[in-house]
């Protein structure tokens, strides 16, 4: 709750003026907002740009952000437009290197769990790309992020309960997809 | 309400996508998006609120101040010209040979019994007594010549009453303002 009142009141000085005010809420949901968007697209060249329209974009919103969701559900929000835009310009789905370009953080701890770590992200995202939009939209939300349904909804656009099937659906298809291309999890 | 069974495979699936790694922190990026904000002119409901609700700083000098001065008493003179309640006194318009003007006095005092006028041409005594109107206005016309003159009403023989449209004002020394006339030499 004091990590929402503190953003609530950087967002508070922002519309009062200081643009500086800006730049916590810039590092705090950085790798968020630029992993988001990696996952949705996955063209690697256009990460950075749609990102920074993203924050750009919020900044310039800020009036419009009633505080009632959390600011990272808003920014997500933003994000999901921003990338959504993108792929209509391009008329495609993503189809370069997932994992190209940008240095991904690991959590494994050793070289052997680093290197399984690293070929099982590899299949997932190659996975991600064969799925329909609409389901790695909801994947990235509901699973990597750890969205709630409710927050799953507010950011995609549908009702809770909604959310809640096309979570189920989209996590079946995964599966699908996975274990066609030979990945039992 | 739907229900579904979940599976081991499930579970693990999940776990493998809460783990994803996410894209490391660029320092750049942050400095990238600060100078593209800066850069661009502040959103309209920032400036909005600048304006209504910020402190600002005014700056004047002597010239501008004068010149303001004298533009809102040229407004203040004609819209009361064209309202037909003209700020009392007018200087008017029978110029005599010793270059003494007739001035009118005129203020609305609905509620007044009796209204007379002092000033530095009377030696500051109640000596000329104003009539009044069937609208509440009262007034009168005295001679003067060219110059400044500082005057006052006194209403029921006891209010000292500042003359409300006056173009200007001087302290009498005593915490109250007495209305000054120009009457300008023709």
């Amino acid at each position: 709750m004091e990590h929402e009142e503190q953003e609530r009141e950087w967002v508070a000085q922002c519309l009062q003026g200081d643009a500086q005010a800006f730049r916590p809420l810039v590092q705090r949901y950085e790798r968020m907002v630029r992993s988001v968007i990696r996952r949705l697209i996955a063209a690697e060249h256009a990460v950075d740009e749609l990102a920074q329209q993203t924050f750009v974009t919020a900044y310039e919103s800020l009036a419009q952000y009633s505080g009632d969701a959390r600011f990272s559900t808003w920014l997500c929000q933003i994000a999901l437009n921003k990338s959504r835009d993108a792929m209509r310009t391009w008329h495609r789905r993503p189809e370069e290197d997932i994992n190209g370009g940008l240095e991904l953080e690991s959590a494994a701890a050793g070289p052997d769990e680093e290197l399984e770590e690293k070929q099982r992200h590899a299949h997932l995202q190659a996975a991600l790309r064969r799925l329909k939009p609409a389901d790695r939209e909801v994947i990235v939300f509901k699973y990597i992020l750890g969205f709630s349904h409710a927050e799953v909804a507010k950011t995609i656009g549908c009702t809770s309960e909604a959310a809640k099937v096309r979570s189920h659906r989209a996590r079946e298809e995964l599966k699908r997809v996975l274990e066609s291309m030979g990945i039992v999890p | 309400m739907t229900q579904w069974k979940e599976t081991d495979a499930d579970r693990r699936l999940e776990t493998w996508l809460a783990a994803a790694p996410r894209v490391a922190a660029s320092p750049a990026f942050c400095e990238r998006v600060m100078r593209a904000i800066e850069a661009r002119p502040l959103p309209w409901h920032t400036r909005l609120r600048r304006l209504l609700f910020a402190p600002h700083t005014l700056r004047w000098n002597l010239a501008g101040a004068v010149a303001t001065v004298l533009i809102v008493l040229s407004v203040s003179i004609a819209l009361g010209l064209y309202a037909g309640r003209a700020p009392a006194p007018i200087a008017a318009v029978a110029p005599d040979a010793a270059r003494v003007v007739t001035v009118r006095f005129e203020v609305v005092l609905p509620q007044a019994r009796q209204v007379s006028l002092a000033g530095d041409f009377t030696q500051w005594l109640p000596r000329v007594l104003l009539q009044r109107r069937p609208d509440g206005t009262w007034t009168t016309e005295v001679r003067l010549p060219p110059g400044d003159h500082e005057y006052i009403y006194i209403v029921d023989g006891e209010r000292w009453v500042t003359d409300p449209r006056a173009g200007r004002y001087r302290d009498d020394g005593f915490g109250n303002r007495n209305a000054v006339l120009t009457v300008p030499s023709v």
